[in-house]
């Protein structure tokens, strides 16, 4: 691989890179299924725009990596011909069946398996296209393009919080490791191991990336200033350097009443892996 | 400036940092600008879907297209935003924008003569609400280009020649004098230096720049071999600098009737950002 740097060996310590890879792990994400599910409703409208940002063909068949409850799987499942939704967690993949229900899509499939365990093309079937959208198979982007057979896409927050000098190492909860005590820590800089990363290994194996973003608002009004960090950050009191963060875009309305306007910036990398040089 | 590598200084040396960027370099463009022109000609409907794939320009923007050469993606621009001023260093191509400029009747096209290196965005001329350019000397410093507009940059720069693989594993266009007179710079690895840089560059100063390809196909067929390249580069393949015409000639393939078939896929990418996103004083 000829480039500048071994962006392979970056991807490794990215937000993905760095976790678990084991059943318990991925149990951890399963017991959050009703929280994903809220977020999913939440987010509904949004994930919708980031579907129409793809390009699908009608007849295209879609595996959907590690799908979560589904948030993408039901708009993808209205614009192409099948869909496989593929996730470790049995809870996540009620949500999606239940939500295929009731929309009366019958060309939803759902998958169970740990994605670190299983081999695409042996035994996680390929599709034409392989969509992923926070999810750990952006632990290993080449992996993950073998899932396609003839385009990738690849979906990964970008905004709020990752800019440059600000809350970079940003410290929470994250699920990397079996033991919950691990669970809180600083994460990797999101800027630094972003999209970027994936971007130049795709480049330097050859493939020329397209990158769209979709964009979304949202405007959270609470009465104190401590009640809209709790709406925030569903809750939890914010590390004094979020707190810093937010504080820069909180407003204070004529009525006396606090407001954080999010703007949510999602990046679209599309490429078509046939054009991997992989030797 | 935080991010992996300093890209700033690799882009001094990519095609266009390691140019000169005298008055006497910019003329040697200029006394090539009817080539220019044949080569604009050769692109076909190139230019137009390249245009067509800028969906931040509206009808209210002006326009700034820097090192427009002799205006192919102008008239196309034109027709697009409230107006466009088009710069070069060249006379004699900006002449060349000039008559189609007549001969479409558009009148919102304006002609900025000067050397970029000489001139300074907003002191020189003003700031216009969008900023293009395509192959041009200004992407050498892709940080003052952005200097150029209020809303929205594209940079646009190709990223495949006729074959895939030649272009991957370019090793530069070294330059000897004997083999190659009109060449006076080692041409640097176009994958290394590509557009790979500026995407970098840009989003290390904190922007989300967007990533279009578009694709262009020619398929060239003749009874002679030698009538293809002849037919690619209007009767001038004898003048082109060896190296290339042996890549070009590696592609042309006999086909099962006798007959000679050149198909050259072109990919341009388009690189467009708002130059409000960067944190300049993240420069350092």
């Amino acid at each position: 691989m000829a480039g500048w740097l071994n962006w392979r060996e970056i991807e490794r310590n990215n937000d993905w890179g760095v976790r678990s890879r084991s059943d318990a792990t991925a149990e951890l994400w399963n017991d959050a299924a009703a929280q994903w599910e809220q977020r999913a409703q939440r987010e509904e409208d949004f994930s919708r725009r980031q579907v129409e940002a793809l390009n699908l063909p009608p007849d295209a068949t879609v595996l959907d990596i590690c799908c979560g409850t589904g948030p993408l799987t039901i708009w993808l499942a209205q614009r192409v011909k099948s869909v496989t939704a593929f996730d470790y967690g049995e809870a996540m993949l009620d949500h999606v069946r239940r939500k295929a229900g009731q929309r009366g899509l019958n060309n939803v499939t759902c998958m169970q398996g740990n994605w670190y365990s299983m081999e695409p093309g042996v035994d996680l079937p390929q599709a034409d296209i392989a969509v992923t959208r926070h999810s750990p198979a952006q632990g290993d982007i080449l992996k993950f393009s073998r899932c396609a057979r003839k385009y990738c896409y690849s979906l990964w927050n970008c905004a709020p919080y990752p800019q440059p000098g600000q809350a970079e190492r940003h410290t929470g909860r994250w699920i990397r490791s079996d033991n919950e005590a691990d669970n809180f820590g600083p994460r990797p800089d999101g800027r630094l191991y972003g999209y970027n990363v994936h971007f130049n290994l795709l480049y330097d194996m050859g493939a020329n990336p397209t990158l769209r973003y979709v964009t979304d608002t949202t405007e959270y009004i609470r009465d104190s200033r401590e009640a809209l960090y709790a709406a925030v950050t569903n809750g939890r009191r914010p590390e004094p350097e979020l707190a810093r963060l937010l504080d820069k875009r909180i407003t204070r309305l004529e009525d006396g009443r606090w407001c954080y306007r999010m703007v949510s910036k999602i990046s679209i990398l599309g490429w078509d892996p046939s054009e991997l040089n992989i030797e | 400036m935080r991010g992996w590598l300093n890209w700033r200084a690799l882009e001094k040396h990519n095609v266009w940092g390691v140019r000169r960027k005298d008055d006497e370099e910019a003329a040697t463009w200029s006394a090539s600008a009817a080539q220019w022109e044949q080569r604009a000609r050769r692109e076909g409907d190139a230019a137009r879907k390249q245009v067509e794939a800028l969906t931040e320009i509206s009808s209210e923007d002006s326009v700034l297209e820097v090192g427009c050469g002799t205006g192919p993606m102008t008239v196309w621009l034109a027709r697009k935003a409230r107006c466009v001023t088009a710069q070069d260093f060249s006379a004699e191509m900006l002449d060349y924008v000039r008559q189609k400029a007549e001969a479409e009747k558009l009148d919102n096209i304006s002609l900025l003569r000067g050397n970029w290196f000489s001139m300074e965005p907003d002191v020189d001329f003003p700031k216009h609400d969008i900023a293009v350019a395509r192959h041009a000397p200004c992407q050498s410093d892709i940080v003052k280009f952005s200097r150029c507009a209020k809303k929205y940059c594209y940079s646009l720069w190709n990223c495949a020649p006729a074959e895939r693989e030649a272009y991957t594993f370019n090793p530069g266009i070294p330059t000897d004098p004997k083999t190659s007179p009109h060449r006076r710079y080692n041409e640097p690895n176009g994958r290394l230096f590509g557009y790979n840089v500026h995407f970098n560059i840009l989003y290390d100063l904190g922007a989300n720049p967007t990533l279009e390809i578009v694709t262009q196909e020619r398929t060239v067929i003749r009874e002679r071999r030698d009538e293809v390249l002849d037919a690619l580069f209007g009767g001038q393949a004898d003048k082109l600098p060896e190296p290339f015409r042996e890549r070009m000639e590696a592609n042309i393939v006999r086909q099962a009737d006798g007959s000679f078939c050149f198909r050259q896929v072109t990919k341009m990418s388009i690189l467009g950002w708002d130059p409000s996103e960067l944190h300049l004083e993240n420069l350092g």
